[in-house]
């Protein structure tokens, strides 16, 4: 686990193994489960598909795993897309899409750090 | 061995970091969706120890996971804890928590709050429905269990079987309380042995275990094969059961399969022990210690027994009044075993059947339970004062579906046996009729505090929120309406009736809900009359700042009825309970630290009185002591506790206290008694008996009831020759018996004005000889036992 990379990547590690007990090999066995969770692609798929119900159930998972993992940055740009798809407002999608590039970034930071 | 959790979450991520967190200590079975949990609890239930659930907003699927879990028997031993996430719709953990989830945890996890809430969920529920030793059901889960089975499944058909190990007294007294364990936890496992995935077995006293099983075959061989299995030789002793079986079909309730299983039981042990019974084939007589006839009704004996002969009798006798119907308990189980006609339409019934129905579980926590010092008193004086005392109970009968209805009742307690059993007879209105019937066959009674219903505060300025409330609570509560400040200050300060809690609308006379409670903390008011606030739908409110301020729930519109009435009825009980404690405490308190030291001045006060040194009423209270200890050793069937010898030992020095409104004159010169004054002088023992009836908290105390048996009858004589009651035999109270023989001995080995001390030895043989009366003869060798002892204690002088 390259605490640096992590860090850059915008994940508080500290934060993550103070709650987690300080258990740094199931920290990274978790890390290791979260590139196989696919909640961030369905995400993606479906502010594509314009689908604001499955788009809102992925963002809001998506949401509490960050918390639990402490990736504070996707975090904080997910938050803002989760209550805006809460509104279920279809009009909303085109102003999702734009956030999503942000959140993009963050997610594929996270999975580079990963490693 | 491990316990397993199911984990129930669409997201394969939150499966694996709650596993991770909650660590090897368990093992782990994971459900991707509502319908695989579900079907995964109905083949595995029984290996599962906990559902672990994820609440999620959308998804309804994971409540469908707990409305099925509601509906099945065993659910109510299955915890779940829900997993929401920081944020969560209250609303949703709302609905969570009233369809049963036991706890709930948020994201992002803690490890050690996550680890110590599974844990302390795990344990408490286990905990709280096993029994501690046998780890097989405890009562309450089994009734519940038995509950459930019965009401969900009615088609199928159930047998309960009650069983108890023969002879588990005397085995536990010749080998020892820890071989008595073993044998308990032995048979426990032989148990779980031969019971199938479907049964459920408990143990719901000492040496007494239910097994509760859907029927499979004939009951006689169930029955059989059960009784032949449990038997085995435990290191030399034969351990052998005695076994009742009922079926479903004589009561799909729980007591009354209890009953009936209990009534086998009963049968089996009749005939012999070791053998098993079913309950409606009885085909051999019970035997009897007492022949029953309706003379006897005055005088009941106290070896009175339920049972087919004595039953017809008993329904004579409530027949024959008005609304009366029969309550038999034992234990702490109630059954309605009798009701006559003018009672089943008084209560707007139909049928027994109705009645049953209509009164079903209603008598829990409406009749007194036997064990409360104003009903024992009542025993007690019926047991020894052939009946001349009855306690009057008054209660309400709720009905259990539907409505709400409160009926009031008078109960007579006619009769105990000391076997335990007692009956109820309740009689709905007494007329004058009724009463002169009653008093024909007993004397007066004991009336008790009124029972009312509690009384809530509803303060709320809008008329449609105050009329939903009501319209919810006017049923077991008495409602009282305020709908501004003032009003409510008023109500508060000013108002005559007692209120039992406060509803409080935060958003009356714009939002000023806070205010008030904040001057209700002021005022210390929050300690005793519960605050429960009334949220609005868009009501922002500072929750930690109402808590801190001492609100003690709160609900929110929309209503829902049944967690307004839960929420109500949790905080009515919590501050009953409470102050229940409190009260305790003090009167514990006041018991332990002055209890003793006032009685020892009391006594010593009289004794002087008396022309005696005081010493005497040490000696009486050591033979006492001396001769308790000898007869708990010695003899079984006295059942007496050591809280009880306690109090009988301090209770033992004033037994005299009467002598408080003899004159002093009389009390010095014994010798120089004319009749009269004589007799004036045996009524110490009534005058005493008076006095503590007097004090203040005499219902109360256990102290007081047996002080007052002893001063009552410590004169009274084995062959009935003493006073004031001319009693005999056991129908005196042993405490009396006890101490009237320290007194006589005391009274022998003690100086006199008018002759000198007489030795120990020369005192018993003069005992024996009959020369003080006639005393039980288990006593006398008691204090023969203890000679050596008294001596050494208080030499001759």
């Amino acid at each position: 686990m390259n605490r640096f990379k992590l860090h850059s990547a915008g994940v508080n590690v500290n934060s993550a193994l103070a709650r987690l007990g300080n258990d740094k090999a199931m920290y990274e066995g978790l890390l290791r489960d979260f590139i196989r969770d696919d909640h961030f692609v369905k995400l993606c798929e479906a502010v594509a598909a314009k689908d604001v119900n499955e788009a809102f159930s992925n963002a809001h998972a998506l949401k509490g795993v960050a918390g639990n993992l402490s990736f504070d940055r996707l975090s904080a740009l997910i938050g803002p897309v989760v209550e805006k798809l809460r509104t279920k407002d279809a009009g909303i999608m085109d102003e999702v899409a734009e956030d999503m590039v942000a959140v993009k970034a963050a997610y594929e930071q996270i999975i580079a750090a990963i490693g | 061995m491990k316990k397993t959790i199911l984990v129930v979450d669409d997201s394969f991520i939150d499966r694996r970091i709650i596993i991770a967190l909650l660590g090897n200590q368990y093992d782990y079975i994971e459900a991707q969706t509502g319908h695989e949990a579900i079907s995964i609890l109905e083949k595995r239930h029984r290996e599962i120890s906990l559902v672990l659930i994820d609440l999620v907003i959308e998804d309804v699927e994971e409540l469908a996971v707990l409305k099925w879990l509601k509906r099945q028997p065993w659910s109510h031993n299955m915890p779940t804890i829900a997993m929401a996430s920081n944020g969560c719709d209250p609303l949703r953990l709302e609905s969570a928590y009233m369809l049963g989830v036991n706890d709930y945890l948020t994201r992002p996890f803690a490890v050690h709050s996550v680890r110590q809430r599974v844990y302390n969920t795990l344990n408490l529920t286990h905990k709280a429905s096993h029994d501690a030793l046998t780890d097989l059901y405890n009562r309450d889960a089994v009734e519940q269990y038995v509950e459930r089975s019965l009401n969900l499944n009615t088609h199928i058909e159930y047998a309960m079987v009650m069983l108890d190990i023969d002879h588990f007294k005397e085995i536990n007294d010749s080998r020892g309380h820890a071989f008595g364990d073993t044998t308990l936890v032995n048979l426990a496992t032989r148990m779980r042995a031969l019971l199938g995935p479907n049964d459920v077995a408990a143990r719901i006293g000492g040496d007494e275990f239910i097994i509760f099983m859907p029927v499979e075959d004939e009951l006689d061989h169930i029955a059989k094969r059960l009784q032949d299995q449990l038997k085995w030789n435990q290191d030399g002793t034969e351990i052998h059961c005695s076994l009742g079986i009922a079926s479903s079909k004589e009561s799909r309730v729980y007591k009354g399969m209890l009953q009936c299983a209990d009534r086998a039981l009963y049968i089996a042990k009749g005939n012999g022990r070791n053998q098993y019974a079913v309950y409606g084939t009885q085909n051999k007589s019970v035997e009897e210690k007492n022949n029953l006839t309706e003379d006897d009704m005055h005088g009941l004996g106290n070896m009175m027994v339920l049972n087919e002969q004595t039953l017809p009798f008993i329904h004579r006798v409530t027949d024959s009044m008005p609304g009366g119907f029969v309550i038999y308990q034992k234990d702490a189980n109630l059954t309605l075993i009798h009701v006559n006609e003018v009672a089943i339409s008084m209560y707007g019934c139909e049928t027994e059947q109705e009645f049953r129905k209509f009164t079903e579980n209603s008598f829990e926590g409406m009749v007194l339970p036997a064990d409360l010092p104003q009903v024992q008193q009542a025993i007690s004086l019926q047991i020894n004062g052939r009946n001349k005392n009855f306690d009057t109970v008054e209660f309400r009968i709720r009905r259990k579906d539907g409505d709400l209805r409160w009926v009031e009742n008078h109960g007579r307690l006619i009769h105990t046996s000391t076997y335990g059993d007692v009956f109820y007879v309740f009689i709905k209105d007494i007329t004058e009729a009724v009463e002169q019937r009653l008093q024909q066959t007993a004397g007066t009674f004991i009336p008790m505090q009124e029972v009312k219903k509690p009384r809530i505060l509803l303060a709320a300025s809008e008329v449609e929120h105050r009329e939903a409330l009501a319209s919810i609570l006017s049923g077991p509560y008495e409602i009282v309406e305020t709908d501004g400040i003032d009003a409510t200050v008023d109500c508060l300060v000013n108002g005559k009736q007692q209120l039992d809690m406060i509803l409080l609308d935060v958003e009356m006379s714009g939002n000023v809900g806070m205010d008030i409670l904040q001057r209700l903390k002021a005022f210390d008011l929050t300690d005793k009359l519960p605050v429960m606030l009334v949220f609005g739908e868009n009501t922002s409110t500072d929750m930690a700042k109402a808590f801190s301020l001492g609100a003690v729930d709160y609900v929110s519109r929309p209503y829902d009825m049944d967690v307004v009435r839960q929420r109500i009825k949790n905080a009515l009980e919590l501050y009953k309970r409470q102050s229940e404690m409190a009260h305790k405490l003090e009167q514990q308190t006041f018991n332990i630290q002055n209890l003793d030291q006032i009685v020892g001045m009391l006594s010593h006060i009289m004794e002087y009185r008396s022309g005696g040194s005081g010493r005497r009423i040490s000696q009486i209270k050591m033979v006492t002591m001396l001769l308790l200890q000898r007869l708990l050793l010695a003899d079984t069937s006295y059942k007496i506790s050591n809280e009880e010898a306690e109090l009988i030992a301090l209770a033992s020095t004033i037994h005299d206290i009467g002598n408080l409104m003899v004159p002093e004159r009389y009390l010095n010169k014994p010798w120089n008694l004319s009749e009269e004054e004589a007799e004036l002088v045996k009524t110490h023992t009534v005058q005493g008996a008076k006095l503590l009836s007097s004090l203040p908290h005499f219902d109360n105390e256990r102290l007081t009831a047996i002080a007052w048996s002893i001063c009552q009858w410590h004169h009274e004589r084995w062959d009935g020759s003493g006073y004031p009651d001319h009693l005999q035999g056991d129908s005196i109270p042993i405490a009396a018996q006890i101490v009237g023989l320290a007194d006589a001995y005391c009274a022998l080995t003690g100086d006199k004005a008018y002759r000198s001390a007489i030795s120990h030895s020369k005192a018993i043989e003069m005992i024996v000889a009959g020369e003080c009366g006639a005393f039980n003869p288990v006593l006398i060798e008691c204090l023969r036992d203890c000679e050596t002892e008294m001596a050494r204690m208080m030499p001759d002088a």
